[in-house]
């Protein structure tokens, strides 16, 4: 109670009595208060007004602080105005002394924020960035990207989109981006879906035709992203669509490319196959109608010898010979054409150990033969083991065969390295060759000598090129006439990745 | 050992091949006792009607055949509950490995490739011959 008439107590002279109730100061101080109170009055509401409207506004918890600290101050000055009248100054002084408390916090806080406010980026700062944005995305020309509002109507546009779709930014700007679709798709009202679903999921992604202002179409990369605010509302989607029919082209291309080569594969497959059933029919029909030209020409020489002369079994003789031999081109041929269609097994190869065996073979098949035969420890290699047999066979026989009339006979067996491979050769002192006839060496069927001079089927050369070549190799010979020859060919060394 | 109706079933289309084997064979006095049918399906036909009784003793079989293929009629024996009893030779001209192969496969009991010289045919006739039908020992 004491306290409550204390503070309405006026015990004092009001302040007039300070101005010596001089009616012009008093005016002066009424009216400059007046003003004041109203305008700090005014002020918060205006705040609070400006705080609501802006709730993304950092900080707004200061502008409320703002606001009381001055309504308070605004009410001192009212106070003012009072005590020009009435002597209330424990009232004055109390309000006051709530103006102060209500400052010096909102004094501390504001020291305390300023550091943080400094962080928050000036509109000019922001202006800034955004231009550079806007000028490096209106810029960008090998994307079309730009801005839909939420109904699908164009916002924005840059220069890519001016080149994809080639419409110019004000052609464009306000009409809905179904018109960059096909008709088909207009009248099933694909864009509509496609905003359907980046509303729903974010994100629409997808490829397909759009139209140029030309009509012409191109087949594009969509990408449309949904746009929210803080609410959750879309307000926007932002569109970037790319060219890329090259690709698709190049996509096409490669895939008809690939469908070419599949059916070459096939037809290649089916050609293989008339080949296979090919030399199986020979291999099964071609041998009998010579078996029966040997035999029956052996019956008769047997049965009706009596009936012969010698000129006679001569001729029957001439028969049977050319007969073996028409067999053994036979078989020779079957070989070389299943070497083509044979599997290639690759293990590590002995080559000194397996050309070390084949040499005692052939030397046990000429007994009478002086042969002289060199060879250093060779290197393994890899390879077909059952292959690189025929290799060598029909090799060190070409050297016994054509050394027939060299006594004693050389066979030289080498070894080197070549391009990453082992190199091999043998070489020997027989007849040798015209290195003008060289390249006929390796064909089939081709002969530098006769049957009569050197027997043979013209087969093992060719058969020895296939193998070696099959084993990513090369085989080449250097000779000379009366001078010997030698045979040289590449194998992969052991270790080395196979092919 | 008494000698029965039919020891070889010859099955061979090829007239000439039939000649030169029936001489290699009667050179080792098993000539009479040889039955010739020409192609498979008179092969199935035969062994069909003499499954239980007069059974030969052994089958030498041609792969190139009419009709039934040589590689059928073997199929066809060896599935035969009493057929697969008999030794099944196959003689043929061919030596491709995938004959080979798949006549083993199916159970073949000897392949021989029928050389072109006669000296060497007539050897490797008669040998057969006197193995299959002298010397080894069959269920019948």
């Amino acid at each position: 109670m004491d306290v409550f008439r204390q503070l309405l107590s006026s015990d004092f002279m009001p302040h007039g009595s300070c101005y010596l109730w001089n009616t012009g100061l008093i005016y002066l101080h009424v009216l400059s208060d007046s003003l004041i109170t109203l305008s700090y009055y005014a002020i918060p509401f205006t705040l609070v007004y400006f705080v609501r409207k802006r709730r993304d506004l950092p900080f707004h918890w200061m502008f409320l602080c703002f606001g009381v600290f001055i309504i308070a101050c605004g009410t001192t000055h009212l106070m003012e105005i009072w005590t020009i009248w009435h002597s209330n100054y424990w009232l004055s002084g109390v309000v006051k002394a709530i103006t102060a408390i209500v400052s010096v916090p909102t004094a501390i806080l504001l020291v305390q924020l300023v550091p943080k406010a400094l962080l928050i980026p000036s509109p000019e700062a922001l202006r800034k960035t955004e231009q550079r944005f806007r000028l490096i995305i209106e810029g960008v020309r090998d994307y079309a990207i730009f801005m839909l509002d939420s109904e699908g109507n164009v916002m924005t546009w840059n220069a890519g989109a001016e080149r994809i779709k080639g419409y110019k930014t004000d052609e464009i700007v306000g009409k809905h981006f179904s018109i960059f679709y096909p008709p088909e798709d207009r009248e099933t009202g694909k864009a509509a879906r496609s905003l359907k679903t980046a509303t729903e999921e974010g994100r629409y992604e997808e490829e397909g035709f759009r139209m140029r202002k030309d009509g012409t179409r191109f087949w594009a990369d969509v990408v449309i992203t949904a746009l929210r605010d803080e609410k959750g509302q879309i307000y926007a989607f932002a569109k970037i669509t790319r060219d890329i029919t090259e690709r698709k082209k190049n996509i096409e291309e490669i895939k008809k490319l690939n469908e070419s080569l599949e059916k070459r594969a096939l037809e290649l497959e089916a050609a293989n196959k008339d080949l296979e059933s090919f030399s199986y029919s020979v291999s099964h029909d071609l041998r009998s109608p010579l078996r029966a030209i040997d035999g029956f020409s052996r019956m008769l020489l047997q049965k009706h010898s009596s009936q012969l002369d010698s000129e006679g079994e001569r001729l029957l003789g001439v028969v049977r010979t050319n007969t073996q031999r028409m067999g053994e081109l036979i078989d020779a041929l079957l070989s070389f054409s299943r070497l083509g269609r044979q599997e290639i097994r690759v293990s590590e190869i002995n080559v000194d150990q397996l050309l070390e065996e084949v040499y005692q073979e052939q030397r046990a098949l000429n007994p009478e033969r002086t042969v002289e035969f060199r060879k250093p420890v060779l290197p393994p290699a890899q390879g077909d083991r059952n292959l690189l047999r025929q290799v060598f066979e029909n090799l060190l026989s070409n050297a016994f065969k054509f050394t027939a009339g060299q006594n004693p006979a050389v066979i030289e067996v080498n070894t080197d390295s070549r391009n990453g491979m082992n190199l091999y050769s043998i070489r020997d002192n027989g007849v040798g060759f015209d290195m003008q006839y060289g390249k006929k060496l390796f064909k089939v069927f081709q002969r530098l000598h006769s049957p009569q001079e050197y027997e043979g089927t013209g087969v093992g050369l060719a058969l020895v090129h296939r193998i070696i070549t099959r084993h990513g190799g090369s085989v080449w010979a250097e000779g000379k006439t009366n001078e010997g020859a030698v045979f040289y060919f590449t194998l992969p060394k052991a270790g080395a990745k196979s092919q | 050992m008494t000698l029965q109706e039919v020891e070889i079933l010859l099955v061979e289309d090829n007239q000439n091949d039939v000649e030169l084997t029936m001489d290699a064979l009667r050179s080792k006095n098993l000539a009479n006792h040889v039955h010739v049918v020409k192609d498979g399906a008179e092969a199935l036909d035969f062994l069909k009607n003499h499954a239980t009784e007069n059974c030969p003793r052994v089958i030498f079989l041609d792969l190139n055949l009419p009709k039934v293929d040589g590689i059928d009629v073997l199929r066809e024996i060896k599935k035969h509950d009493r057929l697969k009893l008999i030794p099944v030779v196959v003689m043929t001209s061919s030596h491709e490995e995938r004959d080979i192969t798949e006549t083993y496969k199916l159970g073949v009991n000897s392949y021989i490739v029928k050389p072109i010289d006669f000296e060497s045919f007539t050897v490797a006739v008669a040998d057969a011959g006197l193995y299959w039908v002298l010397l080894n020992r069959s269920p019948y």
